[in-house]
């Protein structure tokens, strides 16, 4: 009896590598799920604090009322929650052995849903990161794994979250790999993988088999085009610089603010926001429908300028007072609005046939993200699987290559280390990961 | 620590499961628990973001028929944000963007449509008016060809039937007529039995430049409805076109029309049946008094004009000579022998095409003269 006992705990015991492998599909699902659920929360909040057509008074009022809340919160509550998520994530995993807080996660849904809900020109997706990794680092901890194990499981919450945030499985992956590890050749790449594909077919059977743009097919009409390419990659650098430069500054000027202001930060961001939106309400928000509409070619020419700069200044307030959301999303949103401007000229006064403006807009989407967030073979990734469209990618990487060599040239701290200087946080160079 | 494991064997759940089994079922029924919470959520959040979207088409179309274009882009581009699976706000959208004159957007819209519904009649029907409407007349007709070959649900054959009229239309506009009486002949097989179809298809032919098929498919309307006054012009103008001008008079007559250009055909028919030396039934004598009254009307005609203006004489000096010799009596005796009447009636018909636009809008008789050299061109040959 007592040998039969002992042979079924034996049995039943999983062994550590199944263990792990089991709870990455759970993180890859919970992830998933959370990454979903952030972002039917957020439509939720919008429709409710906005409604279908909001009044000026609506719009001016609704993000400093949000802001003063979220302030409060982050201020008192939350403090982790404000940004993007991604450096803190990075953080976290390089410096913390991959240990989150349960309310880290907590706080950044709940804050992350009143700020983008809220009107704030800040993106889902680096929030969606950070509920992940949170996610699985909450996970790891309360199994409990040992710490390089819950290390581990970080980048895999990561991976799994952005994959189902974007529907893009593949560059969630490299995501993973090429910005939060910073090892494109990190053994835990098998992990990864198995989270992403995990999340998105949780994702998948939840919102459907959808890219999140629908583009027409694009193509290189023309070898001279690659010129043109160039000239937005040329544009995207410069427009990356610019952006990461005011960022750190504004940033720097309201952490140099006293103490004592630092839970009405948001609030101001959100009274300029609100002024800001009663003139253009098109940068509120993630803002997708309109890259939608530049990728359809469906902007005029001034529409799109207009829209580039607003949002661009749009994001550096919400974001540099503390506000909770990250940059993928107004990136794309101000790299398609570029690119589309760009699309437009090229095709009106190129003497060579050109692809429609939607073409450069996808590129300028790319090459924006690119500089930005400095993860130039995510962006090629993330473009095709967002669009589901392979033809244009030559163009996009060459985009892709200047903007990134650009903005590495004339900002040569990436964005998310930049961030986390500024907070006194310094990640280590080369990352020690030991092989799981 | 157990040899082998890494975890602490000092747990106290269970003696037979282990810690991490537990865990991981706890987990995968927060899973399962989150996964319909969520699935409720997600469906909840589209069924909301139809109802918006329907509101925001609404508005575009009541924006797009007020002729407020940019806020008809706007509103129609938010509902097929929303609900990204409705056709008819794709179609909408790409309207809204032809109608502003933006015809790369409204292209790229309806291709983007087309790439999930690449059979739509009504998709290719949208991208088949953008090109039309931008002077690309190969897409244009090629996206019309596909529409009418796309999947066309049986009870919306007759909007198939208008789709191929609206290419036989475009394809007159575009001065393709044999591609357009091939359409045509197409849209012929497959009229339904009512007389309107028929009406516009006659119409169409005669547009084409085939007036014998439609003054054809006119006669077969009057034979199940003699008093059909449409059937009635049309006709006539077929007959008129064919140089059938008894039957156009005729025709015309019934049609009852006072549409100025009836009028003046009717005009015509009248003028040139009277004028028409080769009419049938007609006695010798009278022939040569007909031909003898054309050669002394236009030889009249050229010389006041000449007259009036000197610049015309290049284009009418031979035709002048010889109406001046045709007119002498003695040329006139000899219009009893055929080869000579006949080389008769072509001269007066050459000179009468020959008068410039210089010399001021032609009289009835001129005009009928020349509608009888083109009827009879096959004859004086």
């Amino acid at each position: 009896m007592k040998r039969l006992t002992a042979l079924s705990v034996q049995q039943l015991r999983l062994r550590e590598n199944q263990l792990f492998l089991a709870l990455t599909i759970v993180v890859g699902i919970l992830a998933g799920l959370a990454a979903v659920l952030f972002t039917l929360a957020i439509e939720w909040a919008s429709r409710l604090f906005f409604g279908i057509d909001p009044t000026a008074a609506r719009l001016f009022l609704v993000p400093i009322a949000v802001s003063l809340a979220a302030g409060i919160m982050l201020a008192r509550v939350f403090p982790e929650a404000r940004g993007s998520g991604i450096p803190q994530t990075e953080a976290a995993f390089h410096l913390d052995g991959g240990v989150i807080p349960a309310r880290v996660p907590i706080g950044k849904f709940l804050m992350g849903v009143l700020c983008i809900g809220g009107g704030h020109s800040v993106g889902r997706e680096g929030p969606s990161v950070q509920i992940g990794a949170g996610v699985a680092s909450v996970v790891g901890q309360w199994v409990p794994l040992p710490p390089e194990r819950l290390k581990a499981l970080v980048p895999v919450g990561a991976a799994g979250a952005l994959a189902a945030a974007f529907n893009t499985p593949v560059a969630a992956v490299i995501f993973a790999l090429e910005e939060v590890i910073g090892d494109m050749n990190a053994p835990l790449l098998g992990s990864t993988v198995v989270a992403s594909v995990a999340s998105v077919m949780v994702e998948r059977s939840i919102l459907g088999n959808e890219p999140l743009f629908r583009v027409p097919p694009y193509q290189l009409v023309h070898p001279a085009e690659l010129a043109a390419y160039g000239l937005l990659g040329i544009l995207g650098g410069v427009l990356a610089i610019i952006f990461c430069k005011s960022l750190l500054a504004l940033r720097g000027a309201f952490l140099r603010m006293p103490a004592r202001t630092r839970a009405l930060q948001p609030a101001m961001g959100g009274v300029a926001m609100g002024a800001i939106l009663i003139a253009v309400p098109q940068v509120m928000g993630v803002g997708y429908e309109y890259v939608d509409q530049a990728l359809s070619g469906g902007l005029a020419l001034r529409v799109l300028v207009l829209l580039c700069l607003v949002k661009l200044v749009a994001t550096l307030i919400s974001y540099a007072s503390g506000n909770a959301g990250g940059v993928f999303a107004p990136s794309l949103f101000i790299g398609a609005m570029a690119g589309a401007a760009v699309g437009t000229l090229v095709n009106q006064y190129a003497p060579f046939p050109t692809a429609a403006p939607g073409a450069y807009a996808l590129v300028g989407m790319g090459a924006l993200f690119a500089g930005i967030v400095r993860a130039p073979l995510t962006s090629v990734f993330m473009i095709f699987e967002i669009t589901q469209d392979y033809e244009i990618l030559v163009p996009l990487m060459v985009a892709n290559l200047l903007a990134f060599w650009i903005s590495k040239r004339y900002q040569p701290v990436p964005l998310y280390r930049a961030l986390l200087r500024q907070d006194g946080i310094e990640l280590p160079h080369a990352p020690e990961i030991r092989p799981v | 620590m157990s040899e082998g494991s890494w975890y602490p064997s000092s747990f106290t759940l269970s003696r037979f499961v282990h810690r991490e089994i537990i865990v991981l079922v706890i987990l995968v029924g927060a899973a399962i628990a989150g996964f319909i919470v969520t699935k409720a959520s997600a469906d909840a959040a589209r069924e909301l973001r139809v109802r918006d979207a329907r509101t925001w088409h609404a508005r575009g179309m009541a924006h797009l028929e007020a002729g407020r274009l940019d806020e008809a882009i706007e509103a129609l581009g938010r509902a097929r944000a929303l609900d990204r699976d409705e056709r008819e706000y794709h179609l909408a959208f790409g309207r809204a963007l032809a109608a502003a004159g933006n015809t790369t957007a409204a292209r790229q819209a309806l291709l983007t449509l087309r790439e999930t519904h690449p059979e739509d009649p009504g998709v290719n029907f949208g991208l088949a008016e953008v090109e039309a409407s931008s002077g690309r007349v190969p897409e244009a007709v090629r996206f019309y060809q596909s529409a009418l070959h796309g999947a066309w649900e049986p009870e919306r054959l007759d909007d198939r039937r208008r789709l191929r009229v609206r290419l036989i239309e475009y394809l007159i506009a575009e001065d393709m007529p044999s591609r357009a009486t091939a359409q045509l002949l197409l849209l012929e097989a497959d009229l339904p039995a009512e007389a309107g179809p028929r009406l516009e298809a006659a119409r169409l032919f005669l547009a084409a430049g085939d007036p014998s098929r439609a003054l054809d498919l006119y006669r077969r309307v009057l034979e199940s409805d003699p008093q059909s006054a449409e059937a009635h012009t049309g006709a006539g103008r077929a007959a008129f076109a064919m140089g059938d001008f008894a039957a156009a008079r005729r025709h015309l007559g019934r049609g009852g029309s006072h549409d100025a250009d009836v009028e003046e055909m009717r005009e015509l028919a009248q003028a040139a049946l009277a004028a028409d030396p080769l009419e049938v039934r007609l006695s010798p004598a009278e022939r040569r008094r007909r031909l003898a009254a054309g050669v002394s009307h236009l030889s009249g005609a050229v010389a006041a004009c000449l007259a009036r203006v000197p610049q015309a004489r290049p284009a009418l000096a031979d035709h002048e000579a010889a109406l001046r010799a045709a007119a002498q009596p003695s040329a006139a005796r000899t219009f009893a022998d055929p080869e000579a009447f006949e080389s008769g009636v072509a001269l007066v018909a050459r000179a009468a095409a020959a008068m410039p636009d210089a010399c001021g809008p032609p009289d009835v008789t001129t005009r009928a003269w020349r509608l009888i050299g083109r009827a009879r061109a096959g004859q004086l040959q």
